[in-house]
């Protein structure tokens, strides 16, 4: 298993990118940058967390750089993979870090959506790293201006209904870990459209709310019947999702079923390199355990 | 008293005045005026503002934020007091951070 220390990140540099005096950086590397996007994204299109945590760790993170605009966008796209890749793989300062930085890149380029989009992205990592008031602070403000930037007429692309939704996720997401349960299932509800095309990772999510209101029978039917085989067949959160449907099977008091989703879940964790929700799982199967 | 250490503030209540006639919209003078000056300074206490008309998704607050870090000014803000709305909030969670805004001064009260 790779132990990445943040240590090692933050003062991580590679060949190609020497700083100079003063934080001036002379050259980043555009085909370098170019090449760890490329390649980080077709990692976590497989989500392959291994190998992307992999080449994450040659990507400096570079605090007081100066660098030119078009680099400073492409340096930011990656950095907003980082983040995402850091989080999950539990190296949650670094990632805090990253997304901090890309959300400075994309405001210093002008890019509001882009700058939206990792404000969703760093209340997530805030909130996966138990930081849930800071999160519980940053989302509504970027949740508010997503959803405005989606109600402007002027502006037609179903990227920002998908923005939307993924901010109602993580929304629900932090009033879930405070408490909130009725308020959370009504944010989420509206992150499932109307034609239910919602992620597995929603579904389960929403399933997990359904039993928190009694509805336990619906709710094992949603994670299995729709969550869980979405999640199969797509190859997507599989272990996120299994570990939701444990969670459920646990307190219907199906331990055996629990286990079997647990061992699932913690296998596709292990695969896959997910080792945020890998954390949860191991906590999961110990409460599980007889002794 | 900025005036008489010999800078000249541009503060959109009195000096907006000189564009109306422009056909401008309150948007592009606040642009205007920020890619001219020197210094952003951001003053707040309560409120995140109004949002924009043209840029719906900014408040008063990460709009001028926005685009001075946009257009490479330094930009500096002071928020004054200890209550903040929820907008205001959120949008100081993500600012008033060292990694995003260098010169943030919070001064409770």
């Amino acid at each position: 298993m790779a132990d990445i220390r943040s240590d090692t990140l933050l003062h991580a540099t590679s060949l190609r990118t020497q700083p100079a005096d003063h934080g001036h950086v002379t050259d980043l590397g555009r085909d370098f940058l170019e090449h760890v996007h490329d390649a980080m994204t077709s990692m976590l299109r497989l989500q392959d967390y291994w190998g992307a945590a992999e080449l994450a760790s040659t990507v400096p993170v570079l605090t007081s750089a100066r660098l030119t605009s078009d680099l400073k966008l492409t340096y930011a796209k990656v950095l907003s993979l980082c983040a995402h890749v850091w989080g999950n793989q539990r190296n949650y300062r670094v990632a805090e870090t990253c997304s901090r930085l890309a959300v400075r890149f994309f405001v210093e380029r002008g890019f509001v959506f882009n700058m939206l989009q990792e404000i969703q992205n760093l209340s997530g990592l805030l909130n996966m790293a138990n930081r849930v008031g800071d999160a519980h602070a940053i989302n509504p403000g970027g949740l508010g201006a997503s959803a405005r930037y989606s109600g402007y007429p002027a502006i037609r692309n179903p990227d920002f209904r998908m923005l939307l939704n993924s901010f109602y996720d993580s929304r629900a997401s932090i009033l879930l870990r405070l408490g909130r349960w009725p308020k959370a299932r009504d944010i989420l509800s509206k992150a499932i459209p109307p034609d239910g095309d919602a992620s597995p990772y929603t579904f389960a999510k929403f399933a997990v709310l359904l039993h928190s209101a009694g509805s336990t029978d619906l709710a094992c039917r949603l994670v299995d019947e729709v969550a869980l085989r979405l999640a199969e067949e797509r190859q997507e959160s599989v272990g996120y999702v299994a570990r939701d449907a444990a969670r459920i099977a646990l307190s219907a008091g199906e331990h055996k079923r629990a286990s079997s989703l647990l061992l699932q879940a913690e296998n596709e964790c292990l695969r896959h390199g997910q080792l945020h929700t890998l954390m949860q799982v191991q906590r999961l199967m110990r409460e599980c355990s007889p002794s | 008293m900025l005036k008489g250490q010999g800078h000249l503030p541009w503060l959109y209540e009195f000096d907006a005045k000189c564009y109306r006639r422009s056909g401008l919209t309150d948007e592009e003078k606040i642009i205007n005026e920020l890619a001219r000056c020197d210094l952003v300074v951001a003053l707040y206490k309560t409120r995140a503002g109004s949002r924009m008309k043209e840029e719906p998704w900014f408040y008063g607050t990460d709009f001028e934020l926005f685009h001075g870090l946009r257009l490479g000014k330094p930009v500096h803000l002071y928020v004054v007091g200890a209550r903040y709305s929820t907008q205001l909030r959120g949008l100081l969670g993500l600012y008033a951070q060292e990694l995003i805004l260098k010169h943030r001064n919070m001064v409770p009260h």
